[in-house]
């Protein structure tokens, strides 16, 4: 039962790690930006969440009005970023591309603020998953076999689009060789501006799925970019199978980590990021430059 | 002085009270945390203190004289806290109100002590504040961080449990509460362990509890205490620990999540089913005269409830009018003599006492089991008990003892 339990608990963490970072890591791949920010918009679309399912619409559908709406108002979002930022910076050095994201993260900061203030908020969890679930003879809440259900979902999704249709194979050719792929008459533009409205998107399921769980609070956003950047280190920056893999790792190590040495559990991920850099600087899937 | 920089207004300057008097009002600095982290709290606590000024000067005020507020926000920043102490300093106010966190209220008291100027805090609970760091011009009229250790773990002494798990926010405050309560469990019940591998830290901000859960559930403790998990932290660990069924298996209990502040936010349906808490203001409100009158007081005032802060500052200001009223003048020496006879009437606690020898009030904490108060529509608690400050406060000999180490 231990056992069983600690890998349920693995696989939930994995699944929210998973779509916390593939929007970060899949903006990298294509377009070489380091988005500082992502943690920024993730708490942003928590608070939206919190804003749709409780303010705007509060009853048992508010959850899945959430679902359907932040996501997209989150891509929407991202589109527009791209397009009135992120384009102008693609060719200017690391250090611009730091500055402009760190300013994001301060605006949205601040837009938080005043939107929702300083306290944090909690979402309850839908009607339809009140009652615990038995899976593999335990007991687990039902909303927890639902996050890693649509998990799985996003990641399988995420591999039909990337692998099996001609949108993918255009952000598969530009990860690989940007330059080339534009002379070979790829838009750029476009596919950036596309890719950061999927990632967007990715950040706004993750967020409505998570609301749930840790509720909306100001200080999620420096949280959640760690954590993402922690799969993403050791994933490898731009690589989905890498986020998953490194998703799956982490929530390996924090589940039985927590188990065996309780006191060190949190230092183990950012051991694990330090020897992934020492002996694969790239990470695990990462590709060599 | 820049002219600007603070808004400086009269906030209870009487608008249909008393005619005009010829008398100068008297003269109250209130420096309050408006934004940044005690925000919540401390804003509670400024309208206990103009809903009281407002009383007061409409019951003909102190002596003939109105009471009147200079108010300026700290920002939750000690640098901005002492420079607002220093500004209403020299306007010559009669006492200064701190709504403030505990390191701007230890920066304020240390000004205090040079300025000689009767200064009260309403939300910095840290225990040194009235002992190491304490002297005759620094009031506390809340509890003191010695109320989130002794009371609990008399509560859970007394019950079968032996085993036990601990969580907490890894930084300074999480450990001495945790320490606190384990050592207090430690006197009053030598067979209560923490279970090996079952003392867990967790950062600040984590709102993620899933795997620490399922590993509490399978080392089946008899009880898990979590007080020092705060604000997102500790109401994430309650829901998750629900869903998990974890309080069905295990008992809970925090020190602090049945102050109202604490658990602001928190939803009916998480409300676990056997958490044991305490509180310094209970929900729903206790049914005494005074607390009927100032809990509906409040309410018809702000169009919101009270937090336990909303009750410090409204027993506050309602008490230094008397030490006013019974001196007949400002006069701070006076203020620090007089201040010991009269009584500190908090509206829920009743009459309470400064002692004189650290000027910290004897109020205590009601202690019982985290409950939905569906009158209020919000959490409150069930089941409570009262536990007077008399019990848990550290007596003269040991906050002189405490006083003379930190001299050395």
């Amino acid at each position: 039962m231990l056992i069983t339990l600690q890998i349920v608990s693995a696989l939930v963490t994995a699944g929210i790690l998973f779509m916390q970072a593939a929007g970060l890591t899949l903006i990298f791949g294509v377009s070489r930006v380091l988005n500082l920010a992502h943690g920024s918009l993730f708490m942003l679309a928590l608070f939206m969440s919190y804003a749709v399912s409780m303010q705007v619409i509060s009853g048992p559908a508010g959850f899945w009005i959430a679902l359907l709406v932040v996501p997209l108002a989150m891509a929407a979002i991202g589109v527009v970023v791209e397009v009135l930022l992120f384009r102008r910076i693609y060719q200017a050095s690391i250090l611009v591309q730091v500055l402009l994201t760190i300013g994001i993260i301060y605006v949205v900061g601040d837009l938080v603020r005043l939107g929702w203030g300083l306290t944090s908020k909690s979402v309850p969890t839908p009607d339809l998953f009140g009652a615990p679930i038995q899976l593999m003879g335990i007991f687990i809440p039902a909303y927890y076999a639902f996050v890693l259900a649509v998990s799985a979902a996003v990641a399988a999704l995420l591999w039909f689009i990337v692998q099996k249709t001609t949108w993918g194979l255009l952000i598969r050719a530009a990860a690989q060789d940007r330059t080339m792929s534009s002379a070979l008459g790829v838009n750029p533009s476009l596919l950036f501006t596309s890719v950061f409205g999927l990632s967007m998107w990715l950040v706004g399921v993750a967020a409505v799925l998570y609301a749930p769980i840790g509720g909306a609070s100001p200080g999620s956003d420096v949280e959640s970019m760690i954590e993402a950047f922690a799969v993403v280190v050791i994933g490898g920056l731009g690589s989905i199978w890498g986020a998953i893999a490194a998703a799956l790792m982490i929530g390996f190590i924090k589940a039985f980590g927590i188990l065996v040495l309780p006191q060190y559990a949190m230092s183990f991920v950012f051991v694990l990021m330090a020897v992934i850099l020492v002996i694969r600087p790239r990470g695990l899937f990462g590709a060599a430059e | 002085m820049k002219p600007g920089v603070v808004a400086i207004c009269a906030v209870a300057a009487c608008l249909a009270c008393l005619p005009a008097r010829a008398e100068e009002a008297i003269k109250i600095g209130l420096i309050t945390a408006r934004s940044g982290a005690f925000a919540l709290y401390a804003t509670s606590a400024e309208k206990g203190e103009i809903l009281a000024a407002e009383e007061i000067n409409k019951g003909g005020g102190v002596g003939g004289r109105k009471i009147e507020f200079l108010t300026g926000d700290s920002k939750s920043s000690p640098e901005e806290a002492s420079r607002l102490y220093r500004e209403f300093s020299a306007k010559n106010v009669a006492l200064i109100i701190g709504n403030v966190g505990s390191a701007e209220t230890a920066a304020i008291s240390a000004l205090a002590r040079e300025a000689r100027i009767p200064t009260f805090a309403t939300v910095g609970y840290a225990r040194s504040l009235t002992e190491e760091l304490g002297h005759d011009y620094f009031f506390r009229p809340i509890v003191n961080s010695r109320a989130f250790a002794r009371p609990l773990a008399e509560r859970l002494a007394k019950q079968t449990y032996k085993t036990y798990c601990t969580i907490n926010n890894d930084y300074t405050l999480g450990h001495d509460v945790n320490d606190d309560f384990l050592r207090a469990l430690k006197k009053l019940r030598p067979d209560a362990t923490v279970l090996p591998g079952c003392e867990f830290w967790v950062p600040l901000t984590t709102t993620d509890f899933t795997s620490y859960i399922t590993a509490i559930l399978s080392k089946r403790p008899d009880a898990v205490v979590f007080s020092g998990l705060v604000g997102p932290s500790g109401r994430a660990f309650i829901s998750q620990a629900k869903s998990f069924g974890l309080f069905k298996m295990t008992a809970g209990a925090h020190a602090s999540i049945g102050w109202p502040g604490n658990n602001d936010g928190l939803r009916k349906q998480d409300v676990p089913e056997n958490l044991v808490t305490a509180t310094d203001y209970p929900y729903p409100p206790l049914k005494t005269p005074s607390n009927v009158k100032f809990f509906d007081a409040f309410k018809a005032r702000w169009s919101e409830l009270p937090l336990s802060e909303g009750a410090y500052g409204y027993a506050t200001v309602h008490f230094v009018a008397k030490v006013f009223e019974k001196d007949g003048n400002e006069n701070a020496a006076d203020f620090v003599k007089t201040a010991a006879s009269v009584t500190y009437d908090h509206p829920a606690a009743g009459p309470l006492k400064f002692r004189p020898f650290d000027n910290q009030v004897n109020m205590g904490v009601w202690i019982g089991r985290l409950a939905w108060d569906a009158q209020d529509d919000r959490p409150g608690m069930e089941d409570i008990e009262y536990v007077s400050g008399d019990t848990y406060l550290p007596g003269k000999d040991e906050v002189e003892s405490l006083r003379k180490d930190k001299g050395k």
